[in-house]
């Protein structure tokens, strides 16, 4: 089954493009609400062939939370079809880019960029160019104590942060002087962030580390 | 030392960049069409032209230009094409290195954690990773027995399985020969080891 992800501002072209040279059988199609319709369009366009299933995301594409909802509604896509996506970060905004290929990233699923065919017919060669992403799990980096620990500090708080370091080491049965050194490695790599401006450190996990969990599950 | 990478083309963002970053090092990633702008761009910087249009020619020349080991390094993916965008911040993630994008004049960081491609592998991956590296190029193929030479062919039957589950080699056979290809994200991998990174 193909099934693509699609990024997409006003420029249309890339996805036809792309889905002739690949082929498809689903598209999920991500756009800010002033392109919904140019998705739509695009949508009747495809909507001829048959049993071809299309959604559209509508995004406000220059928002902060906006590379989250990317990220989470492909992870999303990811967990419910089950399958290997094909994500296309051509169009939209660098942002939605980013954040489709982040994706595609913490998912290991294959990212494509669609060059303009005044740049790819010169030698025949395919406008569609796929980016090298590693089948290796972001969370493979992590020892089973440290992703334990992550869990651990996910579960104690539903607002993803534990008031003080005590509260987290009595919660699993350690130590402070046990548990210091892995906060500190899990800060390192950029997992963990800490507030020390206060007597007792709170903690709580970081953007990218949510996105590892929310992948992992 | 501090510094900081950008795609460049029209310099609005990378002011705002510049002033919550404070690098002390200003990298730009530019086609050859803004150059010159890079160049007369009022912040001391050093300007690498690339190809706008492609991903993997922008990945190679942000691994070939930072030491991860020694500068702290920063990437803002917000000007140029999403190609440039992309190729910015998959070194991001091969190198495990913030990405900000900026948006109404701050600063939105990608959430990437900072765990490089290479930690992930284990020494004899690493070895076997170098030497393909070294005895081949991108898309070439070598048969297994050519790999094994000075060796005993059971030490690789792991770390062949380990970069080929990782999709860092791919597999084929041909007249009874089984044959190992570098993939690009190998190349890249490769690369970084071969740097010390």
């Amino acid at each position: 089954m193909k099934i693509h992800i699609a990024t997409m501002g006003n420029n249309t072209t890339h996805l036809f493009t792309a889905l002739q040279e690949i082929g498809f059988d689903k598209v999920y199609l991500i756009t800010g609400k002033r392109f919904l319709k140019n998705a739509e369009e695009v949508k009747e366009k495809l909507s001829i062939f048959p049993n071809i299933f299309i959604e559209i995301k509508t995004i406000d594409p220059f928002s902060s939370n906006c590379l989250s909802i990317i990220i989470n509604y492909i992870s999303e896509v990811k967990k419910n079809e089950n399958s290997e996506l094909l994500i296309n970060i051509t169009g939209g905004t660098n942002l939605m880019g980013a954040a489709a290929l982040s994706a595609a990233y913490y998912t290991k699923s294959q990212a494509y960029y669609v060059l303009d065919k005044s740049f790819s017919t010169t030698d025949g060669s395919s406008p569609v160019v796929y980016i090298p992403i590693p089948k290796i799990s972001l969370v493979d980096g992590l020892t089973t104590t440290q992703k334990d620990l992550m869990l651990q500090i996910e579960k104690k708080s539903s607002k993803k942060t534990i008031k003080s370091l005590k509260e987290l080491a009595d919660s699993m049965g350690w130590t402070i002087q046990r548990l210091k050194p892995h906060i500190h490695n899990l800060e390192e790599k950029g997992l963990v962030q800490t507030d020390k401006s206060l007597k007792e450190h709170s903690l709580k996990l970081t953007e990218a580390a949510i996105t590892m969990l929310n992948n992992l599950k | 030392m501090k510094i900081l990478i950008s795609t460049f083309s029209n310099s609005e963002s990378l002011k705002v960049a510049y002033k919550e970053i404070k690098p002390d090092k200003l990298i730009l990633l530019t086609s050859k069409e803004f150059s010159n702008k890079a160049k007369a761009f009022k912040i001391k910087n050093k300007t690498i032209i690339i190809n706008p249009f492609n991903v993997i020619d922008v990945l190679e020349k942000i691994i070939h230009s930072v030491n991860i080991s020694k500068d702290e390094i920063i990437i803002n993916i917000t000007e140029g094409t999403n190609a440039m965008a992309s190729g910015a911040l998959s070194a991001a993630f091969y190198l495990g290195i913030k990405a900000i994008y900026i948006s109404n004049n701050s600063i939105i960081e990608i959430p990437i954690p900072h765990i490089g491609y290479q930690c992930q592998l284990n020494k004899t991956s690493k070895e076997l990773l170098l030497k393909l590296a070294k005895i081949t190029e991108c898309n070439q193929t070598i048969t297994q027995t050519q790999i094994a030479s000075g060796t005993i062919p059971q030490r690789l039957t792991s770390p062949i399985r380990i970069l080929h589950k990782y999709g860092l080699i791919s597999k084929a056979k041909e007249e009874g020969r089984n044959l190992i290809i570098l993939t690009q994200s190998g190349r890249i991998l490769a690369e970084m080891l071969i740097k010390g990174i």
